[in-house]
């Protein structure tokens, strides 16, 4: 069926059964015959709604009304309130319009965050006790260190706190189904005896490691139910299946069930006991048995946290300590599942407090409009409020009934929320939010996202329902019903406090979103120190496949020779990562080893056509040529310096010839500057240019990029590249291939989200001001007519009503913007964090912000005004 | 009403001119404006009526245009009341083309229909719409 066709159907539903065969046939008829043309489901869904609507209700006209009995209770609170909301459905509508929006985003927000950040991680059992251990100098510190199997071993022995404790690391391999097509890459996870076991994963087929296979580190391998779904076909016949892994045969003995690995961010497919990893030189620092870095546990029913830290801490010292660069690392145990290194997660909740703050603010705002609405309604049944209390019903009954009436649009809006959230969640489906999230696939509102969305409603319920309701309760009774000669309602104070209070939101709000977007055009605009248009750079990882260094060596070689002989192809470099990629540190001691502790500075693994490729200019002395790198290993190091690490070591910009002491893995080494380059933003475009060492590649390529200046397409390379590794090794994997473009702006991608989410809900909470503002002069005015006219049939001049009318408005707006300027300076140590090349007092954007407000507010006034002065006064009067 | 905010929800007027419709005859129930006009409606379609022509003939006669879901609710309310009488039509082969709900008259409709309208005519008896007839 068609999804237009099922909404049909489904809005259906809300007629009774014996109805609906007959409505269904009726709406398709007329919307064929339809002379204004064939009508669309959507016409047809809508009006299916109305009908059952109209069914639920069963008030027809006015003059039906006498056949309903007034009831007693909740029931009858109920009627009267739906009745009241048909009798005017219009500002019923906008009140759940405008909250399930601001439902809807607040919903969407928490449901992507949800997914990314909360959620518990599928396929762990009992996930409450599960911890996490690193080995850190104190647990605030999240500097982490590799510790020894054994050091895992005696914990998970020593502590009977613990039910378990296993290690897990991942690396990239070379994945085929058969030895002659070349490889993909595809992570795998090591990990140690017991992993699947604490954590409770569940087998779909097959079993897990036997601790034969732990101990003597046979390379087989368990694969997650997606993994053997999408690249080898089938759930539960691959186990017993040989698959290549950097082309060695290996037996698959397990389908996992659900379970995708430890975090929610990044997915498992594959898994190998964590001796195995050498076997498969799945490794970059090869050692036997590989060191363990990333631990889980489980803790015992009944054991506490605290038990389980002292024990493995003990266990650990009995091992040895483990001491690196004079700090001594400790077992560091967590409550929970944290994200691999804490990072990601990290930046995710900063961003998440960013956006939830932005977005709640919107809710906010759509609560005040629904309470404005709610009180100008209130207002103007003032009249037939005081008649029921002069009728008997108490205060308590008017308050539940008004309270029952907004309960009913904040559920209504709940759902209207829940709708928007679940499309707006749609509309990220398979978007990547930031590059450093893989694609949100299964974005789903789940039974959290539910409740969240509850509690939105409840809260809106408060804020926009009962304040109104109980100032309308305490109508006075006999001031009401002298209300029939027509004295005017006034806009009270709380109508006009809650659109100063809006007011001041948005302009909060508008210079948040200016702030960011500035900050992202400030980045963007930011000289880089080299030309990175058409650069293409794809990753290759010879070791992956062939341990031997010298083999790798030639590959590395010869796939660049390759590359850059090619047509369409100016230049190419090998590097460690290219730019805004990973980067390495060296500890520079300064001109002599004596020196006192070692300054680390930006460390760049690459060839001599590096600079030529991105056209860093070369400034003083040469660039390296094969002397250089035959001597890239020994105690003295041809390196290249850029133009801030010469001032900063050297006090010069032509630094040539300079030698200055450093320490390479534990060893003294120096440095001997042949080159100096110009300063290039290669590790974050925030901070300014940083001292930087350019180090010849030969012999330190454990992961290798690619960089070609070329006009080539990023896909077209990929097809060349492909060829060219093929013939250089034929199982060589190919990495991603890309722009150093994109690069950049994946760097800019959380800056860009934010400013273009900002605004968005700039803008957004702009229009909810000063549809308020709209609806406050409105009502202002209407209430006013009698008044005007007077003054107007009394001599006053249309003018002069509307500068009464824009006065008031000024002033509104004069003291929201004022307000909202105040909260801008209040939130300035928020935002400054986020800002880069403007203040977060910035006189511009918050000038800028400022004029558009009042623009819009003075728009949204207009209106009303011009049918101020348009008042004929003797039709008014002769109304009265 | 007056013409200021303060707009006056009750009592709805119209109730009166409805008790006028009630006439002397105890058993027979009364009928809402809404009511009536369909009433007459199915009257007029003689078997054939179901919503669609129902709201038509509404539109195109008396010139009121009623939302598609009063008709149905108030074909719901006078079966109910035992005014009219309905019965499902022969399903069609095309898709959708289920059975349809078809209406007619009972006596008791006719009944309420004519002490509507005999309501009306006394009401207007004298007056200038009486001449216009």
């Amino acid at each position: 069926m068609k999804p237009g066709r099922r909404l049909f159907e489904l809005a259906l539903r809300a007629v009774p059964e014996g109805w609906r065969a007959s409505v269904r046939r009726d709406l398709l008829e007329e919307a064929e015959e339809e002379r204004a043309g064939r009508r669309g489901t959507l016409w047809l869904a809508g009006q299916a709604l109305t009908v059952g609507v109209r069914f639920r209700l069963r008030r027809v006209a006015e003059g039906d009304a006498m056949n309903e009995r007034v009831g007693e209770g909740l029931g009858a609170d109920a009627r009267t309130a739906w009745r009241s909301i048909g009798r005017r459905p219009w500002p019923a509508l906008a009140v759940v319009a405008t909250l399930g929006l601001g439902i809807g985003g607040v919903t969407a927000t928490y449901a992507v965050f949800n997914h990314v950040v909360f959620r518990p991680v599928p396929g762990v059992a009992d996930p409450d006790r599960v911890v996490t251990l690193y080995y850190q100098p104190d647990p605030s510190t999240p500097t982490r260190v590799e510790a020894s199997l054994t050091h895992l071993e005696a914990m998970r022995d020593g502590s009977d706190a613990l039910d378990g404790l296993a290690a897990w690391s991942r690396r990239e391999a070379g994945f085929g189904t058969d030895a002659a097509v070349a490889p993909r890459e595809v992570t795998v996870t090591a990990v140690t005896q017991g992993y699947f076991e604490l954590l409770g994963v569940r087998f779909r087929a097959g079993r897990a490691f036997s601790g034969e296979e732990h101990a003597g580190g046979r390379a087989v391998l368990v694969v997650s139910e997606a993994f053997a779904r999408d690249a080898l076909g089938d759930v539960a016949s691959p186990v017993g299946r040989t698959v290549y892994l950097n082309g060695r045969l290996l037996e698959i003995v397990g389908v996992v069930a659900g379970f995708r690995g430890l975090d929610r961010l990044r997915r498992d497919d594959v898994w190998l006991p964590h001796r195995a990893t050498l076997a498969v030189g799945a490794d970059p620092a090869p050692s036997d048995p590989p060191g363990v870095f990333a631990m889980v546990g489980r803790l015992r029913a009944g054991a506490s946290l605290e038990q389980a830290r002292e024990q493995v801490r003990a266990a650990s010292r009995e091992v040895g300590p483990l001491t690196r660069r004079s700090t001594t690392f400790e077992p560091t145990l967590f409550a929970g599942l944290t994200d691999g290194v804490g990072v990601t997660e990290g930046r995710l909740r900063r961003m998440y407090g960013v956006l939830m703050a932005g977005v709640s603010t919107l809710l906010l705002l759509a609560c005040a409009n629904a309470a404005n609405m709610m009180l100008a309604r209130n207002v103007r049944r003032r009249r037939d409020l005081a008649v029921r209390a002069a009728l008997g019903a108490g205060r308590g009954r008017l308050l539940r009934e008004l309270t029952v009436e907004s309960a009913a649009l904040a559920v209504a809006a709940g759902a209207v929320g829940l709708l928007a959230g679940w499309g707006l969640t749609h509309l990220f489906r398979g978007a990547r939010l930031l590059p450093y999230l893989p694609a949100l696939e299964e974005v789903a509102l789940d039974g959290r996202v539910m409740v969240f969305c509850a509690g939105a409603a409840a809260v809106t319920l408060l804020l926009s329902g009962v304040a109104p309701a109980l100032t309308a309760s305490r109508a006075d009774l006999r001031g009401g019903l002298r209300d029939t000669g027509g004295a005017t309602p006034r806009t009270g104070w709380p109508q006009t406090a809650l659109v100063t209070v809006q007011l001041a939101l948005s302009m909060a709000l508008l210079t948040g979103a200016g702030l960011l977007g500035r900050t992202a055009w400030q980045l963007h605009s930011l000289e880089s120190g080299m030309e990175t248009e058409d650069v293409v750079r794809f990753e290759i990882r010879p070791y992956r496949v062939r341990p031997d260094d010298a083999r790798a060596e030639a590959v590395l070689r010869e796939t660049r020779e390759r590359m850059a002989a090619l047509p369409g192809v100016d230049a190419a470099a090998v590097a460690w990562d290219g730019p805004f990629g990973s980067y390495q540190y060296l500890p520079i001691a300064g001109p002599d080893a004596s020196g006192g502790d070692p300054t680390s500075e930006l460390l760049h693994y690459v060839t001599a056509e590096y600079f030529e490729v991105l056209r860093i200019p070369i400034l003083a002395g040469r660039t390296f040529g094969d002397v250089d790198e035959a001597t890239a290993g020994g105690p003295v190091r041809p390196v290249m310096v850029n133009e801030a690490f010469a001032r900063k070591w050297f006090g010069t910009s032509d630094a040539v010839g300079h030698t200055v002491a450093a320490r390479d893995r534990g060893g003294e080494i120096t440095l001997d500057v042949v080159g100096v380059v110009g300063n290039a933003r290669t590790r974050e475009l925030r901070e300014g240019f940083v001292p930087a060492v350019y180090h010849p590649a030969a012999g330190h390529l454990r992961r290798a990029t690619v960089l070609l200046r070329t006009g080539l397409p990023p896909g077209r390379v990929r097809e060349v590249a492909r060829g060219v590794l093929h013939e250089v090794d034929p199982l060589l994997p190919l990495g991603p291939v890309g722009t150093v473009d994109d690069d950049i702006a994946a760097v800019l991608a959380e800056e860009r989200l934010l400013a273009r989410l900002g605004s968005a809900v700039g803008a957004l909470a702009a229009l909810l001001a000063v549809a308020g503002l709209y609806a406050v002069v409105a009502f202002f005015v209407s209430a006013r007519v009698r008044e005007f006219a007077i003054r107007m049939s009394l001599g006053a001049s249309g003018a002069s009503v509307a500068t009464r009318v824009l006065r008031r408005v000024a002033g509104l707006t004069a003291v929201g913007i004022a307000l909202g300027v105040g909260l801008v300076l209040a939130a300035s140590p928020l935002l400054a964090g986020r800002l880069y090349g403007v203040g977060p007092r910035d006189p511009l954007t918050l000038g800028g912000a400022a004029a558009a407000l009042t623009a819009a507010a003075l728009l949204a006034a207009w209106l009303p005004t011009r049918r101020a002065t348009r008042i004929d006064p003797m039709a008014s009067l002769r109304v009265e | 009403m007056k013409a200021s905010g303060a707009a006056i929800d009750f009592p709805p007027p119209q109730k009166l001119t409805i008790l006028a419709f009630m006439d002397d005859t105890r058993e027979t129930p009364r009928l809402g404006e809404v009511e009536l006009l369909v009433l007459l409606a199915v009257l007029r379609l003689d078997g054939e009526g179901y919503a669609v022509p129902i709201r038509q003939l509404i539109e195109s006669e008396a010139g009121v245009a009623l939302p598609r879901g009063t008709i149905y609710v108030t074909l719901d309310r006078l079966e109910k009341k035992e005014l009219v009488e309905s019965w499902f039509s022969e399903p069609t082969g095309e898709p959708g083309g289920k059975a349809r709900r078809l209406f007619r008259i009972r006596p008791a409709g006719l009944r309420a229909a004519q002490a509507a309208r005999r309501g009306i005519d006394r009401l207007a008896e004298g007056t200038v719409l009486e001449g216009g007839r």
